[in-house]
């Protein structure tokens, strides 16, 4: 039995426990948001003329926009590295679970830590582990030389397929979970059921397994996309968005026009490519919760 | 023979993808024991605590550790006490406006933090907030806010609302109850909320990089960083003890929690549908 | 330090800066004009500081914004031995770009372990890659970064700066990326491959014997003899057949100082005589007074007299308060030529940034 709805004192003197967590949340996130939207508007910078005046320049910095090869460049590489890490991650994530199911359990008990490791790991260590693995005499480049192929300088020469697969290291043990919990609600007996009835492997995927676990394969998809969008530190610290702008993601390509070339106004426009589709795809997210 | 042969395949595919994703941390591992470690995994021909030494007694990385502990501590109480008391009057009282309260929450912890940092950083210029651990912390704690308070009125939910109403009718006040009769109960979804808060700001580098500038103030994310960033004459054995030194609370955190921590992961899993 | 600069809290009163972010922070209002102190500084106003420093700290309103601190030149350094072991003269002075190749080509093949040429050539090496790399090699073209105070985005003489870089690389005359990409490149050419003979040639500054000196970061008693340095020539060899181009720190006083007096007093002993004399000695840079140009104690430093000669033809970086943001363009530029873009790509893309950056009608292409 909850206690019944009053009038409005009464409604906000039940609200009074809120307060703190609202003032913090206009003042921290939401002002944050609408300064990043009213700055994008501006010619904001930290040096140089524009640094003395804050001047509206209207839409000036969404034409400059359009026209940058730069931001094309950085759309095009965050999709890239978007893409890429969607994948590896939730196919390795899936394969991982898949193969887990029913394992013994000792078996279980130390390659699931292994997995795992990755994804405990912070952001900073991830790098590290990863900028050595592929460094230059690191061990991929030794088992590569024990296995007589050529060396490859990987953060140079495949910049992007370097930072995926880290991004790939890092984030598989998320997915597997989602879909070990996922896979552990598929009913046994309908599987079961379609085996009997002579189904192969491959069907019982297609038609028993997909079908449940499609629900999970969407929020996981939204949720990653949303924690790949924003990925800065990663990239940043194993490549620093180079050689030239081979990994630029958006998040970098950002950070260098605000903090390197001193432009806030237009490192802010840019940010609002990232904030829009973060909305959109969170205005969906919600959607779906809702929908449950 | 070719059941036998099935029946191993996931065992070498699991073992073979386990392998590989061993090794980039084995290297950590490995060369955090060996002086003359290189880039790649090696035993070390000589095993020593004298990288862990080293990195141990230098002050300026005792600050980091300091500092990052500061930080996520601080944000981690707050997170729990002001997400907690937010999470009462959701969780017990019909309001107006709950519905659309608890979907803006929603909404707001899928939205990438990355995309307003530089007005957080213009903001906090000008209002003198930059390069105070306070402002971080306020800061990292309202970021965290939106699943703090999400979760914790799910785990308040769970807790049945009767035994609250005794204390109702003697008099108790919501805070006393909260405080006497909730906390003890949810204590399970309170370590949660904490070592997810924890957790994720120990690791937090973007945000102290962007909003701190003295090198004294530097959690150890970002000054592990600043080690490593300078390639090239690095003492690779000092930074793998380093980063391990580093990477021990998150595992701790992470080992503890296990039990807590499924439960927290159901909860977000709900949410998530 | 733009950043201190913006709060009356955290502004100091004194400020070091590079004299390229000056006309930047000058247009942002954060430094303290400074002509009225110096009508009582004599030697100001009698000629001691050289005349090309001198207007490197004066901004376009005729008004002196910095008093300069120290300055530089740059030239390549080659270790004489390895010079030795390939059978060339260890009495270098190329005439042309073409002449610096061979000379790599012939390197690499005699010394295929070494390093032939090594240029700050990365977004993490900063203003050394924009000034010490690119505008060394733009400047010796004959063009220089703006036209009638338009900023150059495309020519010839950009690319062809841009295709010996791409040469350097392409050829295998220059490190490996992972050293020369990081931000700690220029320390470990002139500490560590330089003096060990795992480097032939270096574009460096003059303060990079500072490593070498007793007290310096990478001791090297013989570096007097086993180093030599040659001016950077001019692309064909023109006129007038060398370049450099030249930099330097300026103090200044921040415009929210409240002591500004006293930090004038200030800055005025850390210029006195012996005072200085003292300091740039011990930071191994060259001296913006000519007095101490003079001085037997510090002109009798290895190298000295051959960089100080550098500055009477020396070039500096334009007097312009958009460069801080164009010199980061500068060097994604090269980092991109150096990691596999083609030159013409890349200019176009630094058209690009520059253009959207300072606006199209700053630009100039020819």
């Amino acid at each position: 039995m909850k206690k019944k709805q009053g009038g409005l004192l009464e409604e906000a003197k039940k609200s009074v426990l809120l307060m703190p967590s609202v003032l913090l949340l206009l003042v921290f996130f939401v002002v944050p948001i609408l300064l990043t939207v009213y700055y994008s508007f501006t010619n904001l910078a930290l040096s140089g003329e524009n640094a003395r005046q804050l001047k509206f320049i209207g839409l000036s910095n969404y034409f400059t926009m359009f026209k940058d090869r730069t931001v094309r460049i950085s759309i095009r590489n965050t999709l890239v590295f978007l893409l890429g890490s969607l994948v590896g991650q939730q196919v390795l994530g899936f394969i991982i679970a898949l193969n887990m199911r029913n394992k013994n359990r000792v078996f279980r008990g130390i390659v699931g830590p292994i997995f795992l490791a990755g994804w405990i790991m912070p952001e900073v260590v991830v790098a590290l582990c990863c900028s050595t693995f592929f460094g230059d005499s690191g061990t991929l480049n030794q088992i590569f030389s024990f296995l007589h192929l050529p060396q490859v300088e990987f953060l140079f020469a495949v910049p992007m397929l370097t930072v995926i697969l880290a991004n790939v290291w890092h984030g598989t043990a998320f997915s597997m979970m989602n879909f070990q919990s996922a896979l552990d609600g598929v009913p046994v007996d309908i599987e079961e059921a379609a085996r009997v009835d002579g189904a192969g492997p491959f069907q019982t995927m297609i038609r028993i397994i997909l079908p449940c676990i499609k629900n999970t394969i969407a929020t996981n998809t939204m949720l990653n996309t949303l924690s790949t969008l924003g990925v800065f530190g990663l990239i940043y610290m194993m490549t620093g968005g180079g050689p030239g702008t081979k990994t630029l993601t958006l998040p970098i390509f950002m950070y260098r026009q605000a903090f390197i070339s001193q432009q806030l106004g237009y490192g802010t426009a840019i940010s609002m490519i990232l904030l829009v589709i973060g909305i959109v795809l969170s205005v969906f997210y919600t959607r779906i919760i809702r929908n449950d | 023979m070719y059941w036998k042969f099935r029946k191993t395949i996931p065992y070498l595919v699991l073992t073979l993808l386990a392998v590989i994703f061993a090794l980039p941390l084995l290297w950590i591992l490995l060369a955090s024991f060996d002086v003359n470690a290189s880039q790649a995994v090696k035993i070390p021909s000589q095993w020593t605590m004298e990288n862990y030494k080293t990195i141990l007694i230098n002050q300026a990385n005792q600050r980091a550790f300091g500092n990052g502990l500061i930080i996520s501590l601080g944000q981690s109480v707050l997170v729990v006490l002001i997400a907690g008391l937010a999470a009462y009057p959701l969780s017990r009282y019909e309001l107006r406006y709950k519905n659309m309260f608890l979907y803006t929450i929603l909404f707001m912890t899928s939205l990438p933090i990355t995309a307003v940092m530089v007005p957080v950083y213009k903001m906090f210029l000008s209002v003198g907030l930059y390069d105070k651990t306070g402002g971080l912390v306020l800061f990292l704690t309202a970021t965290s806010m939106p699943y703090g308070i999400w979760l914790m009125k799910n785990f308040m939910d769970n807790v049945p609302v009767e035994l609250e109403e005794a204390a109702w009718v003697d008099g108790a006040s919501a805070f006393d109850s909260l405080i006497k009769i909730i906390t003890p109960l949810m204590f399970p979804g309170i370590c949660v909320v904490f070592i997810f808060t924890f957790s994720g700001s120990w690791g937090n580098f973007f945000v102290p990089y962007i909003l701190l500038q003295t090198l004294d103030k530097f959690p150890a994310s970002v000054t592990l960083y600043q080690f490593f960033g300078q390639h090239g004459m690095v003492i690779y054995g000092q930074l793998a003890a380093y980063s391990a030194v580093y990477a021990v609370p998150s595992i701790v955190l992470y080992v503890l929690s296990q039990n807590y921590m499924s439960k927290g992961f159901n909860m977000a899993g709900a949410a998530k549908g | 330090m733009a950043l201190a600069l913006q709060s009356a809290d955290t502004a100091p009163d004194i400020v070091c800066e590079d004299t390229f972010q000056l006309p930047s922070d000058v247009a942002a209002g954060y430094l303290t004009n400074l002509s009225g102190y110096l009508k009582d500084y004599k030697e100001w106003n009698d000629g001691t500081f050289y005349g090309a420093l001198v207007d490197g700290v004066t901004y376009e309103d005729g008004s002196v914004y910095g008093i300069p601190y120290s300055t530089d030149t740059r030239g390549l350094w080659y270790n004489k031995d390895v010079f030795t072991a390939a059978g060339l003269d260890t009495n270098w002075q190329p005439k042309t770009w073409q002449d610096v190749l061979d000379t790599c080509k012939i390197i690499k093949e005699k010394c295929p372990d070494v390093v032939p040429f090594w240029c700050n050539s990365g977004v993490a090496t900063g203003e050394g890659t924009s000034m010490q790399t690119y505008e060394m090699l733009l400047y010796g073209t004959g063009e220089q970064l703006l036209d009638n105070n338009k900023w150059i985005v495309k020519s010839d003489n950009i690319l062809k700066s841009l295709n010996f870089i791409n040469t350097i690389y392409k050829d295998g005359y220059g490190p490996s990326l992972s050293k020369v990409l990081n931000g700690e490149a220029g320390n470990i050419a002139s500490r560590e491959y330089l003096p060990k003979g795992k480097l032939a040639i270096s574009l460096d500054g003059y303060w990079m014997t500072g490593n070498y000196k007793e007290t310096g970061a990478a001791p090297w008693p013989e570096y007097k003899d086993r180093l030599g340095i040659a001016a950077m020539p001019t692309s064909e060899g023109q006129a007038p057949g060398s370049i450099t181009m030249s930099g330097g720190w300026a103090l200044s006083i921040p415009n929210l100082s409240d002591q500004k007096d006293a930090a004038m007093d200030f800055i005025k002993h850390c210029m006195s005589y012996d005072v200085y004399l003292d300091t740039i000695i011990a930071q191994g840079n060259i001296a913006t007074r000519t007095d101490i140009a003079k001085d037997a104690s510090y002109s009798s430093q290895p190298f000295m007299e051959t960089c100080t000669g550098f500055l009477s033809g020396a070039f500096y970086r334009p007097r312009n308060s958009q460069y801080t943001t164009v010199t980061t363009h500068i060097q994604t530029m090269v980092e991109s030529v150096v990691s596999g873009t083609s030159p013409e790509d890349a200019m176009a893309q630094y058209k690009s940034d520059v253009t959207n950056s300072v606006g199209a009608e700053n630009v100039t292409e020819k």
